[in-house]
């Protein structure tokens, strides 16, 4: 009977084992494909979060393309899969060859874990001058730790959008380039009701609302979400509570009530007609480059002006930064055919006509310099800020960990909870924020 | 055909029974039992792999410190996982506290719901089944469809917020609203709770009309007859609602993940589960999003063994206190 038992245990033991994900094999070697070169027929597949059906298509007609071109090689592209499905598949030991995400936040994640492979030795073998392709912005987001371990595939950055009619109604000749600034033209620009309700909130800045969390990232701020030393700086670096008192004392402004109920009325976030920038609801907003695509669908007349979002007033001299973060393309590591998956995924991620064709589809920015050149939208008067920024070399995203989207999500929730009144003590939540992340990223292995 | 008779003093319960005299006791052929398992194999099959093996991996994996997806080695840590939970999770506190509250006040006040409304259509003399099947009807709505109806209803300046302001009220922010997230879930709880109301319903109506006969010569009132009456003779469905309803909301997941989702902003990958202000984040909420957002396979499963072990403990808490209020009529427990 005891035999049994420890028989019986042994071999749960064994199966249970195996469905740990014992390693990527791959019988081919780090180094690219020559596109001139003979090959065998080869099927390989590509997973992307991309589901509707105009971002399918392009997708399909830039894989087409390849296809002719390339007769050897034929993709089968699946749409709609997200990070939580490529990591079970992983899991499976069946991993598509590229994998294509919507936001970075998984790349120190997958990277620190050996889910995707470095591409550093695929990108020497194809002479790829990374410096020359891609511009720096990019570079942030796709590394971990020197790893190259994604490719950008079309980038976002982020801007403040305002309404130029209510702006000269004001006496506002010029956006603000200060976060001082950007409050004083909220309050001219803000109109009440009689029953202290909100008609129009100049901008409203709580960090639930719209993209508005990636305003507190350190990029309008001037600091950097971690230091030198790898541990969050918002214990250490008094900016932090300058942009959170920033932020309570403009929210506070209207009233919280007004705001909550601002917040409440556009979850999730008004991308139609109902935007509150399109409804005369507010007169400033924060959002991404997309929001221009959006415009011309929703009220192509509106007279409505981009510019950099401001920054924190110690930090005036940086005006013109944005976030900038983007779709990501991996190698995973576990492919079958990692050289034809790097060969499609540089044809995807440096393919001019695609990225241009993808970018017109899904009013995101162009991500690398060729592009960019040749794209048609570059001098347009709302494109050209997003832009400029993205070509910025102080724009940024924040340094990327092997905790994944864990320390944003942390700090997002502290962030909130600071704004509804709930943090007495801002330095030392602050203090203790940075320890609870730095914490995560340290059981992450980082 | 060979009978037996039970000897006088022998008991159906626990007495041994003594086979027969003179019968030789015949084994059961092999082949008979291969036929036997050959039947139940795909229930055997099917409770191995896709019961005990995860029941039994997860346990392994709650262990160690594997990540889905990672090719990292998976390393043996002992009770880490569990020790990092109960020290080092502010979190995992925060959603234990989550998942109580709507224990505490969702399951009863969902009990008192479903058997008020139960009490009051057995009491309408017309048209009941209508009535019945009105309550009814909101519960075969598809959890997902019902949370995503909310969310428009709840709008600040939805539907129910314009008719409160027609009688001069401000509605809340209902889901947006940290204070109010919690309540509006109760609120939805109480649309679906057709199937108990239904289940009380049909207990309410299954009392002896005699006892009530019989309170009335007494010259009980309505309130009286209800407690003395109506309370113990449907005390097996209260226990079988509250009972039922606290295994639910210790896994409560669904109606928070598709208002917390659909409340949330932009990035499909990157959705903020328990906003707003981690209000809604409960225990499989917190469960889902270190096992499926970040990836911590062991951690989960640690997670998901504590949730099993409270499910448990609480569960034979409840079924030995319910003794005491339970009354079956004949006197079986």
């Amino acid at each position: 009977m005891f035999k049994s038992i420890i028989g019986v245990a042994a071999g749960s033991a064994l199966l249970l084992a195996g469905c740990t994900s014992a390693g990527p094999g791959s019988s081919q070697p780090d180094t690219a494909i020559s596109a001139g070169a003979s090959h065998a027929p080869t099927t390989i597949n590509v997973w992307t979060f991309n589901h509707l059906p105009n971002e399918v298509a392009a997708f399909k007609s830039a894989l087409a393309r390849l296809h002719t071109t390339y007769p050897w090689l034929t993709v089968n592209f699946v749409p709609n899969k997200d990070d939580a499905a490529f990591a079970k598949a992983v899991a499976a030991g069946d991993p598509p060859d590229v994998f294509v995400s919507s936001a970075p936040d998984n790349v120190g994640k997958f990277c620190s874990n050996g889910t995707v492979a470095d591409l550093g030795p695929f990108l020497s073998s194809a002479k790829v001058n990374m410096g020359a392709t891609f511009p720096p912005a990019t570079l942030v987001y796709t590394k971990y730790q020197g790893k190259q371990c994604a490719l950008p595939l079309l980038t976002d950055a982020y801007a403040l959008y305002y309404n130029k009619k209510m702006f000269a109604a004001a006496g506002i000749t010029t956006p603000p380039k200060t976060l001082s600034e950007l409050a004083a033209d909220a309050k001219k620009l803000t109109v009440k009701n009689s029953d202290g309700s909100v008609r129009t909130f100049g901008f409203v800045s709580r960090s639930d609302y719209n993209g508005n969390r990636y305003m507190y990232t350190g990029v309008q701020s001037g600091n950097k979400f971690y230091g030198g030393d790898g541990k969050a700086t918002f214990g250490t670096d008094p900016k932090w509570q300058q942009l959170l008192q920033w932020d309570k004392n403009l929210d506070d402004s209207y009233g919280a009530g007004n705001v909550q109920k601002f917040v409440g009325q556009y979850q999730p976030h008004a991308d139609d007609a109902s935007n509150p920038l399109l409804t005369g609801a507010a007169a400033m907003e924060y959002d991404g480059e997309w929001h221009v695509g959006e415009i011309d669908a929703a009220k192509k007349g509106l007279d409505y002006g981009v510019a950099p979002m401001p920054v924190l007033d110690s930090a005036a001299s940086t005006y013109g930064v944005g976030l900038s973060l983007g779709t990501v393309a991996y190698l995973p590591a576990g492919s079958k055919h990692r050289q034809e998956g790097f060969f499609a995924l540089q044809q995807l991620t440096t393919d001019t006509t695609f990225l241009n064709t993808l970018a017109d589809t899904v009013s995101n920015v162009p991500s690398t310099f060729a592009a960019l050149k040749s794209w048609d939208k570059a001098s347009d008067p709302h494109w050209k800020p997003f832009v400029d920024m993205f070509s910025n070399p102080g724009s940024y995203y924040k340094t990327l960990t092997a905790a994944g989207e864990e320390d944003m999500d942390t700090w997002k929730a502290f962030v909130l909870k600071y704004e509804q009144g709930k943090v007495s003590d801002l330095p030392g939540g602050l203090s203790g924020i940075a320890k609870k992340i730095d914490d995560a990223n340290a059981q992450a292995g980082q | 055909m060979a009978t037996t008779v039970a000897r006088a003093g022998d008991t159906l319960g626990g007495a041994r029974r003594r086979p027969a005299e003179g019968r030789r006791r015949r084994r059961p052929s092999k082949t008979r039992w291969w036929v036997v398992l050959l039947f139940l194999s795909p229930f055997v099959i099917g409770l191995a792999t896709f019961v005990l093996y995860p029941v039994v991996a997860t346990l392994y994996y709650s262990l160690t410190n594997f990540q889905a997806g990672s090719y990292r080695p998976v390393r043996f840590v002992g009770l880490n996982n569990y020790r990092t939970l109960f020290t080092r999770s502010d979190d995992f506190w925060l959603s234990v506290r989550n998942t109580l509250w709507m224990v505490i006040v969702m399951v009863p006040v969902r009990t008192v719901w479903a058997m008020l409304t139960a009490w009051v259509i057995t009491r309408v003399k017309r048209g009941r089944s209508v009535y019945r099947t009105l309550y009814f009807l909101p519960s075969m709505v598809p959890v997902v469809a019902g949370a995503l109806s909310f969310i428009v209803l709840l709008n600040p300046v939805g539907p129910l917020n314009k008719l409160l302001g027609l009688v001069g009220v401000s509605g809340p922010g209902w889901f947006s609203d940290p204070a109010w997230s919690k309540p509006s879930l109760v609120l939805m709880a109480l649309w679906v709770s057709g199937n108990t109301m239904v289940i009380f319903s049909a207990a309410m109506l299954d009392v002896p009309r005699e006892l009530y006969e019989a309170a009335d010569l007494d010259g009980a009132g309505p309130l009286r007859k209800f407690r003395s009456i109506t309370l113990p003779a449907i005390s097996p469905v209260i226990y079988f609602s509250l009972l039922t309803g606290l295994i639910y909301t210790f896994q409560y997941f669904t109606e928070a993940f598709v208002v917390s989702g659909s409340s949330n902003v932009e990035s499909s990958s990157n959705q903020l589960l328990g906003y707003p202000a981690n209000s809604l984040l409960f225990y499989s909420t917190e469960l889902y999003r270190q096992g499926f957002s970040y990836f911590k396979t062991g951690y989960a499963s640690a997670m998901a063994w504590l949730l099993f072990l409270a499910i448990f403990a609480v569960t034979v808490v409840f079924i030995r206190a319910s003794r005491r209020f339970v009354h079956y009529s004949g006197g079986a427990r």
